[in-house]
């Protein structure tokens, strides 16, 4: 079947069109980049839809090499969904930032924003459909590069120190996943995940190799972790996503996190075994760590005055929702925690991009302050944050109740952490509401007059982003039901 | 037929208040004086067309809709529907706000006179309407969140209105507050989700809670739905909760007193009585320590909402903290788990509507006519304004609760409420009993401060004491150092303030003398619900 060669055809096409990108100018890489992304968009949608008629995954041999020496790529419901939402918010988020990335970037090195972006989006790509762990550990770096470079693009301020604060702990984090590939492969002798599970499988069940297995996965989780970054290790997340470039904060801070944090499942699913996870407690060290994420992430989100770091803190609370979730240790905690990943990746990038549109209208101002009366200035951006802010809080009809709703649910069906979950949730609400909505009232408070430089009326290119996203945050809100059920069955195929 | 037209009291405002923005964004554009008095003309017509065409949809409803029907809007998530459908229980509320808000806003257009930002204040005034009809028309407790969650969004930008400091401070903690509160009240949701007989969240009097499994994990159910009591008090000002409430009225005075003393607060008891009545049941409830905590709570909200009432020189101020202790009379009753309690608390409900938005109005003509807001600076406005203080007087009398008036009647109900849960209390749980007993000393106590808080102002209204009036009183603190002097003649505002207050003032009397229809009625909903 030609939707077969999809998961392939896009990480190549996305890998290739950043060589391409690289002789080409600015306007011209940019064009590509959208292309590409459009394309990934239609191919992902494509294998998803695949997946779900025919109700099973399927693994693609590389050149036909068989199993234990080939590369191979799997792809299934959940995967074709995760490429599918990335896809489309990393289109959105490249919209919505684009005048800002022509501004923020020197003319002669656009071409190298989009060429970041290409292998943002390939490694991405590749993270969610690999099924081999070194090609995993290949593409985490690629990522880490990519990222840096996002970041770093942005030659002003404190972009280089935040650039620097990502790569020491993205390397932290990759070396640490990388140790525990190492270990892995000694112990099991595979690095394809299908047959590596099946040694780990027979170990476990012969009791031996008791403590390296654990080494292994507390070493993987806290790589991933330190790399999506969970709260004990969040110190870079303020630095990248508060001084990059709004499209590079919206993709690192919606997309990038979770990739290494599908990888995780992917890999506690595919390769550890999930029961083995469980039974190795080292769901209760994440429960934890979220839930401290969960409320620590807020509490400096209120004591920030400046409005991205303000989100980016927002972040660090909403990565610790997900790892709560995957703490849970039940199906439905992990269902909860995925179909939260797509909400806060939709949420988060709406966020950064419409925060935007509001700096633009008040004299490019850190301050929140100076932002009092935006919302008037830029109605569309001021909507788009309502919304935004409105969805974290987890107001009915947006797709952040439906995340909670999901959590709770989930949380009583583990009687032990149930009354911590459910007390973390609302205090964390509270928290949510305490910083969010006070921007939201600044938003729509009398405006002083501000000196404004700039457009006064958002490009139609931005409003499209922001409606888009919009629409996206009601889609997971109303219509939750069947992207739970995916998300549902492409766990069950992960098996 | 008529269950398409459930969901039209919820819509059609919140449709009119869209048209309304949209024709605002490009309106906004031509502003010429002429244009303008044109466009305040269009836009009292439109609203107040629309508010009435809600009310007689509520009524229509009201008066002809049959039991059981509902309409299903759309689904949320699995068995988390919207649901619209209208039982006794919220024909009640319904018919509450159906009379009070046109009136409303036939005041406000006075009151708003002379105001900018009209348009601001309408759309959100006309929303809000909507949102509460959604509230008192929800068929499951889904909707009801939902509802009390859109509540908190229509209102906040009324708070903000002024936009002053004060106003921006006081949105803020109405919003945290608000928000926070949900939060709890969500964890009730999720629980009564799960354990319920049903599956879904919807409404049936006495409860859907499986008993069967809901008492093997008693003591978390119990704690949830403290949670979650507290979490919906939050819009109902129980005690710990109530600190958003004397700093909102800050807001426009017809705000304060439709929104502040009815609808936004009123909400939060409907929904306590919901939770309690008729989603955990009091079957689970009577008897358990969540009770006793509830009636402990709301008795020392009684105490304290009334006796700050007294302290306070500030006239809203003072009414809104008189509210807090009101609100917690509603909830005492409620928190008697018994029929006598929810009549009671629905008597009380409808009555204390009445009597608040009167007092509120009163203070608010006062306000617009003389901007008088202190209580020492009334000193014989009772002459000059014989319609607003007589109305005044009517409704502080029935506030402490005279016979003859309303608010007797309710408190009557509260009290034998409290007498027969006391009674039923000493023979099952022994010395927990004794708590209904005291709430009817704190009742007698918090009748005693009424007095004292209402009556000094209409007493100070007719009988001027001389030495303040020779001077004095405007170096005081937040005495207003440019008011007009006092002109002579009558200053009663213009009919569109006085005819509401009129009707309010007969309400009043009326039900005071003529209570049995309404009493009866809440009876059956009483035997039904526990």
């Amino acid at each position: 079947m030609l939707v077969q060669n999809f998961p392939f055809f896009s990480i190549v096409l996305a890998m290739f069109s950043g060589i391409l990108s690289s002789v080409l100018n600015g306007k011209q890489a940019r064009n590509v980049s959208l292309g590409v992304i459009g394309s990934t968009i239609i191919m992902s949608a494509a294998v998803f839809f695949w997946c779900l008629g025919n109700g099973e995954s399927y693994t693609y041999m590389m050149g036909h090499f068989p199993a234990p020496w080939g590369n191979e790529i799997r792809a299934g419901v959940l995967e074709g969904l995760t490429a599918l939402l990335f896809s489309v918010i990393m289109l959105l988020s490249v919209l919505g930032g684009m005048r800002h990335t022509f501004e923020d970037v020197e003319p002669s090195k656009v071409n190298l924003f989009f060429i970041m972006i290409d292998l943002m989006l390939s490694s991405l790509l590749a993270l969610i459909y690999t099924n081999d762990l070194f090609t995993a550990y290949v593409f985490v770096e690629i990522n880490t590069i990519a990222g840096c470079g996002l970041i770093m693009i942005r030659q002003k301020g404190r972009s280089f120190s935040a650039a620097i604060r990502y790569m020491i702990m993205s390397q932290l984090g990759s070396g640490l996943f990388l140790i525990g590939l190492t270990l892995l492969y000694d112990v099991t002798g595979h690095l394809l995940m299908s047959p590596a599970k099946e040694t780990v499988a027979s170990i476990e069940a012969a009791g031996r190799y008791e403590i390296p297995m654990l080494v292994i996965l507390a070493v993987i989780s806290v790589g991933l972790a330190i790399k999506s970054g969970l709260y004990p290790f969040h110190s870079w997340i303020p630095y990248t996503y508060g001084y990059a470039t709004p499209t590079a904060s919206a993709i690192l801070s919606g997309l990038v996190s979770k990739g290494y944090i599908f990888l995780l499942m992917k890999i506690f699913y595919r390769v550890l075994g999930q029961e083995n996870v469980i039974a190795s407690r080292m769901v209760n060290v994440l429960f934890l760590f979220g839930l401290a994420g969960m409320i620590m992430g807020s509490v400096h989100a209120i004591l920030e005055e400046d409005t991205r770091r303000m989100i980016a803190y927002s972040s660090v609370a909403q990565i610790g929702y997900i790892y709560m979730g995957i703490g849970l240790g039940t199906e439905s905690g992990m269902v909860a925690a995925v179909f939260h990943m797509f909400t806060h990746s939709a949420t988060k990038a709406l966020l950064f991009i419409s925060a935007v549109g509001l700096y633009e209208v008040s004299g490019e101002k850190k301050d929140f302050r100076s932002l009092r009366g935006a919302g008037y200035r830029n109605r569309l951006a001021g909507v788009g944050f309502t919304v935004g802010a409105l969805s974290m809080v987890g107001f009915p009809m947006l797709s952040g109740f439906i995340s909670k709703l999901l959590f709770a649910t989930s949380a009583l069906q583990s009687p032990h952490k149930m009354m911590l979950t459910l007390i973390g949730l609302a205090v964390s609400t509270v928290l949510n509401a305490i910083y969010f909505l006070r921007l939201v009232i600044t938003l729509y408070g009398r405006a002083e007059q501000v000196a404004v430089k700039g457009k006064q009326r958002c490009s139609f290119v931005f409003g499209g982003a922001i409606v888009c996203f919009i629409l996206l945050n009601l889609f997971l809100g109303l219509m939750s039901q069947p992207v739970v059920r995916a998300i549902t069955e492409g766990l069950e195929m992960f098996d | 037929m008529n269950q398409i037209l459930l969901c039209v009291p919820a819509l059609l405002p919140l449709a009119g208040v869209m048209a309304l923005l949209i024709s605002g964004i490009f309106g906004s554009r031509r502003e010429t004086d002429s244009g303008k008095d044109l466009m305040e003309k269009y836009l009292f017509w439109y609203v107040a067309a629309l508010t009435l065409a809600n009310s007689l949809v509520l009524w229509r409803l009201i008066l002809w809709s049959g039991e059981g029907e509902s309409l299903v809007l759309f689904r949320l998530y699995g068995e988390l529907k919207v649901m619209f459908c209208l039982d006794k229980m919220g024909k009640v509320f319904a018919g509450v706000i159906s009379v009070l808000w046109p009136l409303a806003v036939l005041y406000s257009f006075e009151y708003m006179k002379g105001e900018k930002r009209k348009y601001t204040f309408f759309s959100y005034y006309l929303m809000t309407y909507g949102v509460t009809a959604g509230i008192a028309l929800s068929g499951n407790l889904m909707t009801l969140y939902l509802f009390y969650e859109l509540l908190t969004l229509a209102t906040f930008p009324l708070v903000l209105f002024p936009m002053t400091k004060d106003a921006l401070k006081a949105s803020r903690r109405y919003l945290y507050y608000s928000i926070g509160g949900a939060a709890f009240a969500f964890l009730g949701l999720v629980f009564v989700l799960t354990f319920s007989i049903t599956g879904n969240t919807a409404f049936l009097p006495g409860g859907i809670l499986d008993l069967g499994r809901a008492n093997s994990r008693r003591n978390t159910l119990l704690f949830i739905y403290l949670l979650a009591f507290f979490g919906f008090g939050v819009k109902a000002v129980v005690f710990p909760c109530h600190r958003w409430l004397p700093l909102a009225t800050v807001a426009p005075t017809p705000v304060t007193a439709l929104l502040h003393a009815v609808a936004v607060v009123k909400s939060g008891a409907f929904a306590i009585l919901r939770l309690t009545y008729f989603s955990f049941g009091t079957e689970f409830l009577l008897g358990s320590w969540a009770q006793w905590t509830v009636m402990a709570a709301s008795m020392v909200t009684i105490l304290y909402g009334s006796t700050m009432a007294v302290r306070e020189a500030h006239w809203k101020r003072r009414l809104a903290y008189s509210t807090i202790s009101n609100l917690s009379y509603i909830l005492l009753a409620a928190s008697m788990m018994s029929s006598l309690g929810l009549a009671a608390s629905l008597c009380h409900m409808v009555v204390h509507a009445f009597m608040k938005i009167c007092s509120f109005f009163c203070a608010g003509a006062v306000m617009h006519q003389t901007g008088k807001t202190y209580i020492y600076e009334l000193d014989g406005l009772g002459r000059k304004m014989p319609i607003t203080f007589g109305c005044l007087t009517v409704a502080s009398l029935s506030l402490i609760g005279i016979p003859m008036f309303a608010g007797f009647i309710s408190k009557w109900n509260i009290a034998g409420a409290a007498f027969a849960c006391g009674m039923e209390g000493l023979e099952r749980f022994g010395s927990w009993g004794l708590l209904p007993f005291g709430a009817v000393a704190v009742l007698l106590y918090s009748a005693l401060m009424t007095a004292v808080y209402m009556l000094t102002v209409v007493i100070r209204g007719y009988f001027p004491q001389i030495s303040r009036q020779a001077g004095g009183d405007l170096s005081r603190p937040g005495a207003r150092q440019n008011t007009p002097d006092i002109r002579q003649g009558n200053l009663d505002p213009g009919w569109r303030m006085l005819l509401p207050l009129v009707i309010f003032a007969a309400v009043i009397i009326g039900v005071g003398l003529h209570s049995q229809p309404l009493t009866e009625f809440l009876m059956v909903i009483g035997g039904e619900g526990a």
